[in-house]
């Protein structure tokens, strides 16, 4: 090991370069000014200063962030267990919809639907054709049934016109 | 023997000297306007102290960028605690000493990121007697000679631990006595000057195509 003082001469020389490292031109005269628009803004929103006195910094944002920054791994991580997560979702609603439709009944009256034709005899038709009151039976879901959750959402935004006949009694 | 020969060459070691800080007449009247909540006041203070707490931010991360936010964050976070500021310390070393720990905590945060985005040198650069000497001997290409040199210095310093690095940045840079940057660092001047020493040798032995 080299401790002779004049050994680090050459150094300091080489040193000295940094300090000719200078911002652009002119930084310095907004520089200040910046500071003070930053402060003065920070002022005019005393909103979340009080939101922050109140329930305090996220402080485990904060460490959930500076561990992304600093390990870009747990980004990745995290990252692909969200893709791996939505992806999950997407095929178990897919399957899980079709087992489902499969379970249900296919276009059973209710048998509420029977007690109500026995009370309302009236609604027998002309030419004695007899009139079965309309029931619904979540009439939305057994029309979507073979669907995924997308194309349900989907036609549900769609507006849908359908034909009726009415047969009016004389 | 060898720690005398250390002291020695530290005690002839303070050729460059930063400007004494500025009278502390009014700063001290300044700061209790700007506690107050005058802007004006706490403008003059930013003006005073704004090149050397960029440069230390700057020469500390290599990155402009970088410099800029830390720089202005420490302005900003010092406005808002003055009032807290008793006045123990000179208004000077305490905004130091809140953007030198605000920069070490960001340094550790993107230690696996450091992303170098160098200022220009300016013209007097070329004209340094330190350095034309340094760069005739090593080429004869002056200009390339001192870009060159300014990437690998600050390649070498961003290998330095940050306590080494803000010493070497303290007091080889910006010329301030051992005794300053112990306060700003909260330590005795035998362990900056130790530092120093250390930081020096590591510094020669990375550069050592450029140095003697």
């Amino acid at each position: 090991m080299n401790h002779d003082p004049e050994s680090f001469e050459d150094l300091r020389r080489l040193l000295a370069l940094k300090r000719h490292e200078q911002p652009p031109p002119g930084y310095f005269n907004q520089f200040s000014r910046e500071v003070l628009v930053r402060i003065r803004a920070g002022e005019r929103a005393p909103d979340s200063a009080v939101l922050e006195r109140l329930f305090g910094e996220p402080a485990w944002l904060r460490r959930v962030w500076s561990a992304f920054e600093s390990k870009p791994v747990f980004a990745g991580g995290f990252g692909f267990a969200l893709c791996a997560a939505l992806v999950t979702g997407v095929f178990y609603s897919e399957t899980g919809e079709s087992r489902n439709t499969a379970l249900l009944p296919q276009a059973e009256p209710m048998p509420g639907a029977v007690q109500l034709a026995h009370w309302f005899p009236q609604t027998a038709g002309v030419g004695g054709e007899k009139l079965v009151p309309a029931v619904f039976t979540n009439g939305s879901l057994s029309s979507l049934g073979n669907q995924s959750l997308f194309e349900q959402f989907k036609n549900a935004n769609e507006p849908r016109g359908e034909l009726i006949n009415f047969q009016v009694p004389r | 023997m060898a720690e005398a020969a250390r002291r020695n060459f530290e005690e002839s070691d303070e050729r460059v000297r930063v400007p004494a800080t500025p009278a502390a007449t009014d700063e001290q009247a300044l700061v209790q306007r700007a506690a107050g909540g005058d802007l004006g006041a706490y403008d003059e203070l930013v003006r005073r102290y704004q090149e050397r707490i960029y440069a230390t931010v700057y020469h500390m991360t290599s990155n402009h960028e970088d410099a800029n936010d830390l720089a202005q964050e420490a302005f900003i976070k010092a406005f808002h605690a003055l009032k807290s500021f008793k006045g123990g310390s000179s208004f000077y070393t305490w905004v130091y000493r809140i953007a030198v720990n605000k920069t070490i905590n960001f340094l550790k945060q993107r230690k696996n990121r450091s992303h170098m985005s160098l200022n220009d040198l300016d013209l007097n650069a070329e004209h340094d007697p330190d350095l034309v000497a340094l760069i005739s001997d090593k080429t004869p290409r002056r200009e390339v000679g001192l870009s060159e040199l300014q990437e690998k210095l600050n390649a070498a310093m961003q290998k330095l631990s940050e306590p080494h690095r803000l010493v070497v940045t303290l007091h080889d840079v910006q010329g301030m006595s051992h005794e300053e940057i112990a306060k700003i660092m909260r330590c005795n001047t035998g362990t900056v000057r130790s530092r120093l020493f250390y930081a020096r040798q590591q510094l020669q032995a990375w550069l050592s195509d450029y140095v003697k």
